[in-house]
């Protein structure tokens, strides 16, 4: 590793945590600088990276708005809002809603049948994480391994499972998933622009994001978030209104959605999209489709999506219920997700809450802010005592008992870590095993419910039947996710627990995914190798300059000279396809600043020894 | 008692008086050990919510991720036990029901003649104004059995003082009764028919 990279700054880790915001649209990661928290441009200057990835024939795979771009001619190999799809199986009805995509029927976990070969969207998510892990890693200088990583605060185990596997696939460490709104709370809350704003209090978040409804009931009280409950649909979003809209769409242009070609659907769906964009701030538009020119009134566009802006309602109703308040005694509502930009959003948001929202912190980046701060205060960086954030599990956790009835073990809203025992006996003689089927949901049946997960204990010591008395003991971590344990209350012996999630990927799977991540066929052993070079002739020239802004003093003019003509013949030569090329370069460069960065170490580590940090000294 | 970490007494606190590390709950320690709370069932809601966000701010596993591995388990042990207590402690009826537990003292006993009479005949009332549309009677209702709940809260708090088990499980009896006919009386009807998609 070259030199300059490998400066410890002895009173700062050189790895960074940083906040990502998986978003159903797009996506952003952030970090806290000096303790305020910023989001990192990663699309040219801005930060949000569309939620796009495009799997090109020649295995190339392209993120962003380059795939964006891709997307209405290449409808069935790019794959637009895969936030949707995490943690549902191949016949959720979900899936099979108005969409471009060859889906592999069934199955515990969807496939996509892209270029040939088929992937999940846990594999589509990591390649947008591995994007904004290298786009941070060019910005900071540094390599970044932890993340805290947002989810809708009404995402279920396996939809959250599915998360944190795309983590782990893209080479992150996830910190913490933590809920989208308790991520824009803690961004208001913490908020240094107007610090005497944000006073203790009640607040409810409302938060209408691409594929998502969350609302969340809070208390702020001296830096403690406390969420009191939480509601919301994870299948509701500015991509339903684009889908009405597009149905508006066709319906105007004469023809049946259900036989348009998959690159009409994505056209459709992307003028839908824009329409409504432009519609947030002008009274009229006019959508070009097929050549026709189609004019579209918002007050048209609000009578088509009022029936889906109207389903926030119950979850809102039910969460105030919940938390036990009434909307009066709220001191403030918080705007989270761009679909609360639009006119109609907000209007509908006021009445139900009787009183105006406050969003002046950008709705697109303030959960990536708040993700920020939390990877920052995990990390142990930030404030010490004075900030912690309490949250609760979105939906009951139940078992299934004789005829298919759920006997709720953890009620929703309950604070996490949380953890209940039950205790089950063996009905027949000698029984060894035990199978019990564990639901999440508010209904009563388990048909009703959403399976997360059958469990088998083994090993149970034989014994008459009725006798042998099993613990069975539910645990939800801070995560939000599940864990399960058993013990055999007579003997002791805890039980071995085997999983079988009925959504999502097995351990072994994603093992694998890693596996095949890292060889990818010998086909692409150049291409990796080169986008690895550059990667890393970035992260040096970010090292070097921001070296430079910081000790230019240590260099005189012949060295200066020397490390500047180095920058610029690699810089020139990044773009090159030749991976050596480049990484002689690199070498060169290396070889160019040595002399210099043995100066900034020597220099840190006297400072380090005199107790005081850089920034004081410089 | 020795401290796990040191070896020297810990004292009673949640983190040894010698080295800081935090301790296991003392065992036999109830809800109200784990939030710092004296045993009895009058307390104030906020008083409640003031103690669980204080002792959360020292237990919760966030405070403890650059930990060791042994840290980390009883933090996450602790915070677990804490929540438990808030979840149980918050809820009046499930307080009394827990204090009743701890006495040894069964909450299930039959429902008194009187009291099926009474509910009987709120829930009628109730059905009617529902079914009319009487929003204003329904409120009357609401507000008329939240008078009871209140009455009956003081009745429960003075039987646990006397140390009197047997009438406060009567008490909370009625209170489970009352508990469950303002749950129907509230706006979560609509709510509860409400099956979150997933
Ligand atoms: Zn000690």
């Amino acid at each position: 590793m070259p030199a300059i990279l490998t400066i410890h700054d002895p009173l700062r880790p050189t790895a960074r945590p940083v906040g990502i915001d998986l978003g159903t649209t797009n996506s952003l990661v952030a970090w806290v600088d000096h303790c305020a928290p910023k989001t990192i441009a990663v699309e040219g200057a801005s930060a949000l990276l569309p939620s796009v990835v495009h799997y090109a024939a020649d295995c190339s795979i392209i993120v962003g708005d380059r795939a964006k771009a891709l997307a209405p001619d290449h409808p069935r190999d790019t794959i637009v809002s895969v936030k949707r799809f995490m943690g549902r199986g191949g016949d959720d009805e979900e899936t099979r809603r108005l969409g471009p995509y060859d889906l592999v029927p069934g199955g515990s976990v969807v496939r996509f049948r892209v270029t040939g070969r088929e992937i999940t969207p846990v594999e589509v998510s990591a390649e947008i994480l591995r994007v904004l892990k290298a786009r941070a890693e060019q910005t900071l200088g540094t390599t970044v391994t932890q993340a805290v990583v947002t989810v809708p605060a009404y995402f279920d185990d396996a939809q959250r499972q599915a998360t944190k596997d795309a983590g782990r696939l893209a080479g992150l460490e996830v910190l913490r998933l933590l809920n989208e709104p308790t991520a824009a709370a803690l961004a208001y809350g913490l908020d240094r622009a107007a610090p005497d704003r944000r006073p203790n209090g009640l607040y409810a978040v409302f938060d209408l994001g691409g594929g998502t409804f969350d609302v969340t009931i809070l208390v702020l009280d001296d830096g403690v978030f406390q969420v009191k409950s939480t509601g919301g649909d994870t299948a509701l979003g500015g991509d339903d209104m684009d889908r009405a809209i597009a149905r508006l769409l066709f319906e105007r242009i004469g023809v049946d959605p259900t036989g348009a070609s998959p690159s009409l659907t994505r056209r459709a769906l992307d003028a839908a999209r824009e329409a409504k964009h432009e519609l947030t701030e002008a009274g009229s538009t006019i959508v070009r489709l097929e050549g026709r020119e189609i004019p579209l009134e918002r007050g048209e566009v609000d009578a088509t999506v009022a029936p889906i802006v109207a389903r926030t309602t119950a979850p809102v109703r039910r969460a105030l219920a919940d938390a036990g308040v009434g909307p009066a005694e709220l001191d403030g509502v918080i705007l989270v997700g761009g679909a609360t930009r639009m006119p109609i959003v907000r209007r509908h948001c006021e009445e139900l809450f009787g009183q105006k929202p406050l969003a002046d912190i950008d709705p697109d980046q303030v959960v990536a802010l708040g993700a920020a701060i939390q990877a920052d205060l995990l990390a142990g960086e930030g404030r010490p005592d004075d900030v912690l954030l309490l949250d609760v599990n979105p939906l009951s956790l139940g078992i299934e008992t004789m005829g298919g009835v759920v006997e709720r073990i953890i009620g929703r809203n309950s604070s996490i870590p949380t953890a209940a025992a039950q205790v089950f006996t063996t009905y027949a003689e000698n029984q060894t095993g035990f199978k019990i089927h564990v639901v999440q949901g508010e209904r009563e049946l388990v048909d009703d419910c959403r399976s997360l997960a059958r469990f088998e204990l083994r090993g149970i010591p034989p014994m008459p039947a009725g006798l042998a008395r099993l613990e069975v003991e539910l645990v939800i971590d801070a995560d939000g996710l599940l864990r399960v344990t058993a013990k055999e209350l007579t003997t002791g012996i805890e039980q071995q627990v085997e999983v079988k999630p009925s959504y999502g990927l097995t351990d072994e799977e994603v093992e694998r995914m890693l596996l095949e991540s890292f060889e990818h066929g010998s086909a692409d052993v150049g291409e990796r190798l080169l986008r690895e070079v550059r990667v890393e002739a970035d992260r040096i020239l970010a090292a070097i300059r921001l070296a430079i802004g910081r000790d230019a003093d240590l260099l005189d003019d012949a060295g200066k000279a020397a490390i500047d003509a180095a920058m610029e013949a690699l810089e020139a030569a990044k773009t090159s396809r030749d991976h050596r090329a480049v990484q002689e370069l690199v070498e060169a460069l290396d070889a160019a600043s040595r002399e210099f960065a043995g100066k900034i170490m020597n220099r840190s580590i006297a400072r380090a020894l005199e107790g005081k940090s850089v920034d004081e000294v410089g | 008692m020795t401290c796990w970490s040191c070896g020297k007494p810990p004292g009673a606190g949640a983190f040894c008086e010698a080295c800081g590390k935090v301790q296991p709950a003392a065992p036999g320690s109830d809800h109200f050990a784990a939030l710092g709370l004296e045993r009895r069932f009058a307390i104030e809601a906020a008083e409640i919510e003031r103690r669980y966000r204080n002792v959360q701010r020292r237990l919760h596993p966030d405070r403890f991720v650059t930990k060791s591995v042994p840290e980390r388990r009883l933090s996450l042990q602790r915070a677990t036990a804490v929540n438990d207590a808030y979840r149980t402690l918050k809820d009046p009826l499930k307080r009394a029901e827990y204090m009743l537990a701890l006495e040894g003292m069964p909450a299930d006993g039959e429902a008194s003649p009187d009291l099926l009479a009474e509910i009987l005949e709120l829930r009628e009332e109730l059905d009617a104004a529902k079914s009319a549309g009487d929003a204003a009677r329904i409120g009357e209702l609401r507000a008329h059995v939240r008078r009871q709940q209140d009455d009956t809260m003081s009745a429960i708090a003075r039987a646990f003082e006397g140390s009197a088990p047997a009438q406060a499980a009567a008490l909370v009896h009625r209170l489970r009764f009352i508990a469950r006919f303002l749950e129907d009386a509230s706006g979560t009807v609509e709510a509860r028919v409400q099956c979150p998609r997933s």
